[in-house]
């Protein structure tokens, strides 16, 4: 992936062990830190643009709770008043009312659903986005901490999560409500004492399902982390699947897998069996309260203040009053996995970009190409600097050649030309401007790079070229080909331009796929050119056919080239030794050549190989 | 439905937690019919009677089974939990070990996006299924049989009504499972479309922000994410109306229960009491068909996901497995005899593929179109050869035919005399060191990248492994040395170091086959000429292959092969192919003349 960052003398932000300890994610998160209700609160904020469609929801459910307990007393009634009675009539007008009745329930629940439905899922789809696009707006650096296939989980199951809760869970809560009000109302109502015994154990009941919560929401977390895990080790092991057929590695990577599939298992059957408990805790409870409830009623029967009809009402609501509060109970566990996969939504969207465009960036017109690096020093962790001192003046249309050894820090320097990275001391200035005070993405449409590796997205080899000019003409995409001498191959494939790249298949060899990255960066028509070992796949005979069209390209152009291949480097402007993370020596090839320095053995080494080998 | 069924072999080794689960399951239902019948004792018995001691006894009595029910109901979640978690964890496994029984030609076609997509959600659906459903479905058809029998023995005339309902929510029902099944299997394909945009993002993350693409991306991810959203809402439409409507079907069934049944009573055809058990039945026979419509959303999600996980289960890997090879050591003579190759396209399209419209081609050669062709040639045990050749004139595929990735279309490739389709692929492969050209490192430690083939190694080796190829240096820059963790992608190294690394790697498992494809290209070449020479002393022994650019990372071969266009245009030594081809002197004469 961001091979554009070489980061050689980077420290590991964790050196401990590779699955698990770094909670999925990379970055060790403080699980003291985080505050569920402010989650919660976070979360609803979300839901505020669907607050019409909310309480068009409540207020089916209203109806339709309403409706659902109308229904069965009224066909109580048609059978004690009427039947009985054998009231024809009457009983033909209590059906037509509850045809009306159920027929209105019907449209009410569908509402209710269908509402429902497209609010949950239109929600995650907020979410999904929020998380992609914030994830765009993170600069490289910020990515190469966090596995892919972590990040995935965050935006595929984390969100799912909250869909589970949100699609069923408001219609349960309100109607859960409605239902433990109206149970509660209608005992008080018909015996006051009665009904303060049933809330007897409701304490109990409440710290019980706070001691649970807390138990589930740590599970949840786990469940959530080590799913990011497990779809981290997949990921990882379907793409270097290669490596792993190459080295025999298919069981250990199997036992990799099990153990990242078994830590998922552990922590999710313990998050299922926390959950369990809440059922049999509220079933138990309420026979207490009813076994309770017999003996005081007993006593008060007994005693004459209470009929045996009103007991036995009261039992049937004693059940009514208790399904509701379980369910709510429920519901708030559930909603423990939502704040789980919240939190790591949430974690995504609070990571600082490291490169961000200031408030006052200014837009940045068609660049001349001068670059200049003002003493710029650069660390990705204070206190091991990478890059020392670094000055330079290039005029423009100059060509600069970085050369010296791997690690050295060359990349580093045009990650910062880029501003994939900011400098950490002085300043580096396009046309006098620095580059800190312009727009990211106007500075980076002049400019046109190449990396060491090409990632091609799925689609056509023509949606690949076009990628920095998605409107540019067939005719252009085929003239931008011919210049990076990839019109050929491409021509002779199945489809030619609309053929299919695939994302691990061999249907291109990684010169080629060089070679549509040369005529993607051609196509973009850069100010600036970035050539990072652009060329180190590609055959000699190609590179030298590419060579003239790669000149022209370079010459009306400031362009920035790493190469290996000296001789493919002769030409440049300026040429800099770099060794490390400091200029060492600079000039045209001549003027390094007659230096005798590190340019100079580098660059006779190859020829004074040669000569020993013929001597 | 077959493929679901499928699944449920996967329950087999669970016996004990099924039937755990069973019995938990009834246990609770007897308990709480218990309960009304010694509600009914304290207040008739015990209230009524004014007898306390009957009172305390019915009390008591109901706490015991409440106290049993609410042991039984937890011990059902926890059945469940285990049961459904282990279904899960096998499948799982089972998938993840055949994707990588799975040959080369096989996971080509796939993407990693949708093979997470398979061995996540997929399963998980399949788990809540068999974690709810199951136990569920059983109960409600047992209560709905039951019932029905009930009503015919009571009033078959009135059990026309239950007949007509069931009659109704039958169809409502397979009408919806079969609306819904391929709508899922939809669902999830373009779940898995979203995680491939995602991946090739996340992947591709250089590219995005050097050609200032996030905003492509993000409408990219936007059109997957509507397009999920929407399939997702039309399936969820589908299950929201079908609840309601069986609910309608259930009332109305009542409410024609009260208008005909109670006609009937008026007219005196039947009793109020005939009429209120006929209610009561009519009830308890009901609400498990709610309960039914309910658990369809979750079946027909299952039937569909069971599908996808079964689509990979069954793929036959291309490149297969000699049935009986004995292990063997590799000696390193290597023939190629008559060697044809292609990638042609394998296996069936999946169904992520069939949904998107996204199905890739095979590859973008023209299929079947040769990419090496008529090979002939033969490399002793020790030599050391170089490759040289055009971009695209099939070095990579070359060397990717050694070890197996891929299977040659016609002739035979022999190691020590013996087909590579017959050697046992463990040994094979073991023999082989491959460097591949832009080399996978993974995220841990160094000393387990270096020590990737050969986890038994200790310090010193890996150390002696990592100065062969001049790797030592940087390691040893790096505070922690070979426990410094390798970032996502190899992001916190150079192209070179990664490639030293990959080096080490290939060296570390003593291959006596070495294949370096464009090993040293990220290489400066004062380090390539301190590998070479490493490479001297390493290669002493081993076959190796070296696919270069450089005429001087080839020179001290002891033969060249030139490739073009996937033939063998010429074969000799650098002195030799001087003189005899014209490729090589305009080759050697443009890098060093």
């Amino acid at each position: 992936m961001s091979v554009g960052i070489a980061r050689a003398a980077r420290t590991s932000p964790a050196g401990g062990p590779r699955i698990g300890g770094m909670g999925g994610g990379g970055r060790p998160t403080g699980e003291s830190a985080r505050d569920p209700a402010t989650t919660l609160k976070r979360l609803f904020g979300y839901l505020r643009r669907f607050k019409g469609r909310i309480a068009l929801v409540i207020g089916c459910v209203l109806v339709s709770t309403a409706l659902g307990l109308l229904g069965p007393i009224l066909l109580g009634r048609a059978i004690d008043r009427f039947i009985a009675q054998g009231d024809l009539d009457g009983l033909a007008r209590t059906v037509s009312v509850l045809l009306v009745v159920f027929g209105t329930a019907f449209l009410t629940t569908m509402g209710q659903s269908l509402l429902m439905v497209e609010i949950a899922q239109r929600f995650i789809s907020v979410l999904r986005s929020l998380i992609f696009e914030h994830i765009q707006r993170l600069s490289l650096a910020d990515h190469n901490q966090r596995r892919v296939g972590d990040l995935m989980s965050r935006v595929g199951n984390d969100t799912e999560t909250i869909n589970q809760t949100l699609s069923n869970g408001l219609i349960e809560f309100v109607s859960n409500v409605l239902l433990l009000l109206g149970s509660l109302v209608f005992m008080v109502v018909l015996n006051w004492q009665l009904g303060l015994g049933a809330l007897l154990l409701l304490p109990t009941m409440l710290y019980i399902t706070g001691q649970v919560t807390v138990r589930s929401r740590r599970a949840f977390r786990r469940v959530q982390r080590r799913l990011g895990v497990m779809n981290a080790t997949i990921e990882e092991s379907v793409t270097n699947f290669r490596e792993i057929k190459a080295f025999n590695r298919e069981e250990a990577a199997q036992e990799e897998f099990a153990e990242a599939s078994h830590a998922y298992r552990d922590v999710a059957t313990q998050a299922e069996v926390i959950l369990a408990i809440l059922g049999p805790m509220f079933s138990t409870m309420s026979v207490i309260t009813l076994g309770a409830l017999a003996l005081f009623g007993g006593w008060l029967a007994i005693n004459g203040h209470v009929q045996v009809g009103v007991m036995a009402t009261f039992i049937i609501y004693i059940r009514n009053f208790f399904r509701p509060l379980r369910g709510l109970a429920m519901l708030y566990n559930q909603l423990q996995s939502s704040i789980a996969g919240a939190e790591r939504i949430f974690e995504v969207l609070d990571t600082v970009p490291s490169v961000t465009d200031r408030p006052d960036a200014v837009s940045l017109p068609r660049v001349e190409g001068a670059v200049e690096f003002d003493h710029v020093h650069f660390a990705y962790d204070p206190g091991t600097p990478v890059l020392h001192d670094i000055n330079l003046q290039v005029e423009p249309g100059q060509t600069v050649a970085l050369v010296g050894p791997t690690g050295a820090g060359k990349t580093t320097i045009v990650s910062l030309l880029s501003r994939f990275l900011d400098v950490s001391e002085g300043a580096i200035r396009v046309d006098g401007m620095d580059l800190r005070d312009i727009k990211q993405a106007d500075w980076r449409r002049q400019l046109g790079v190449v990396l060491q590796d090409t990632y091609l997205f799925s689609g056509t080899v023509k949606d690949n070229i076009r990628f920095g000019n998605p409107d540019a003409a067939d005719a252009e995409i085929v003239e931008a080909a011919r210049v990076a001498n990839a019109d050929w191959f491409i021509r002779r494939l199945p489809s030619g331009y609309d053929s299919r790249v695939s994302e691990r298949g061999h249907n291109f060899s990684e010169g080629q796929r060089q070679l549509i990255a040369i005529a993607r960066a051609v196509l973009a028509q850069p100010r600036v050119l970035i050539l990072d070992e652009a060329t180190s796949s590609v055959d000699t005979r190609t590179e030298v056919q590419l060579q003239s069209a790669l000149l022209d390209l370079i010459q009306h152009r400031t362009a920035f080239v790493i190469a290996h291949r000296l001789n493919t480097i002769r030409n440049a402007d300026i040429v800099l030794f770099v060794l490390d993370g400091r200029i060492v020596e600079r000039g045209s090839h001549e003027e390094l050549m007659d230096l005798h320095g590190h340019y100079h053995d580098l660059y006779t080494s190859q020829s004074r190989r040669l000569r020993v080998e013929h001597a | 439905m077959r493929s679901l069924a499928r699944t449920g072999r996967f329950l087999s080794p669970y016996k004990g937690l099924i039937a755990g689960t069973i019995v938990t399951t009834i246990l609770p239902v007897m308990m709480e019919l218990t309960v009304p019948r010694f509600m009914r004792v304290v207040i008739d018995d015990g209230i009524l009677q004014s007898d306390f001691q009957a009172v305390w006894e019915g009390a008591l009595v109901m706490f015991l089974a409440a106290v049993v029910g609410a042991v039984a109901t937890f011990g059902q979640g926890v059945f469940r939990a285990r049961l459904s978690q282990a279904l899960a964890f096998d499948i799982r496994n089972e998938l993840f070990a055949k994707v990588m029984q799975l040959s080369h030609p096989d996971v080509d076609q796939l993407k990693t996006g949708q093979l997470i997509t398979r061995l996540t959600s997929d399963v998980d659906v399949v788990r809540m299924f068999s974690s709810v459903g199951v136990s569920l479905m059983l109960r409600a058809a047992l209560m709905v049989v039951g019932s029905m029998i009930m009503l015919v023995v009571s009033d078959v005339r009135l059990s026309l009504i239950a007949w007509v309902m069931l009659l109704l929510t039958g169809i409502v029902l397979r009408w919806v499972f079969v609306k819904a099944t391929p709508l899922y299997a939809i669902v999830q394909a373009r779940l898995a479309a979203l995680n491939v945009v995602v991946q090739e993002n996340l992947s591709g993350m250089s590219e995005v922000r050097a050609f200032v693409q996030e905003k492509a991306q993000i409408a990219r991810f936007s059109d997957a994410n509507e397009s999920l959203v929407d399939q997702n809402i039309k399936v969820g439409r589908l299950i929201a109306i079908s609840m309601p409507l069986i609910a309608l079907f259930t009332n109305f069934g009542l409410v024609g229960l009260a208008w005909f049944g109670g006609s009937a009573v008026i007219a005196e055809d039947i009793t109020l009491g005939q009429l209120v058990a006929f209610n009561s039945y009519l009830m308890v026979g009901l609400t498990p068909l709610l309960l039914l419509s309910g658990m369809l959303a979750m079946f027909s999600r299952a039937t569909a996901s069971s599908e996808r996980i079964w689509e990979i289960l069954d793929t036959e890997p291309v490149v297969k497995v000699p049935a009986s090879s004995p292990a063997r050591t590799v000696a390193g003579r290597l023939e190629f005899r008559d060697v044809d190759f292609a990638y042609t396209r394998s296996g069936q399209p999946t169904s992520d593929g069939l949904a998107n419209g996204v199905y890739t081609t095979g590859n973008g050669r023209r299929a079947g179109e040769k990419v090496l062709s008529g090979l002939d040639f033969t490399i002793e045990a020790g030599q050391t050869v170089g490759l040289i050749g055009a971009t695209g004139s099939g070095k990579s595929s070359l060397m990717y035919l050694i070890p197996r990735f891929y299977d040659v279309q016609a002739g035979s490739i022999l190691i020590d005399g013996i087909d590579v389709r017959e050697w046992d692929l463990k040994s094979l492969r073991q023999a082989v060191g491959l460097v591949a050209q832009h080399p996978a490192l993974f995220n841990r430690s160094i000393r387990e990248n270096i020590a990737f083939g050969n986890p038994d190694m200790h310090s010193e080796e890996v150390w002696r492994t990592a100065r062969m190829a001049q790797a030592d240096g940087f390691i040893e820059a790096r505070d922690n040395g070979l426990d410094h963790v390798v970032e996502e992608a190899g992001a916190n190294l150079s192209g070179g170091q990664k490639q030293r690394l990959a080096i080490a790697r290939a060296l570390a498992v003593d291959p006596r086959i070495l294949l370096l494809d464009d090993a040293t290209s990220s290489v400066d070449l004062e380090t390539e000429a301190e590998i070479q020479e490493a490479f001297r002393d390493a290669s002493r022994g081993r076959t190796t292959i070296i696919v270069a650019h450089r005429v001087t990372s080839i020179i001290d071969a002891d033969r060249i092969l030139i490739l073009d266009e996937g033939r063998v245009v010429a074969d000799g030594t650098h002195t030799e192919l001087l003189d005899a081809s014209p490729i090589y002197r305009e080759l050697y004469d443009s890098q060093l003349g």
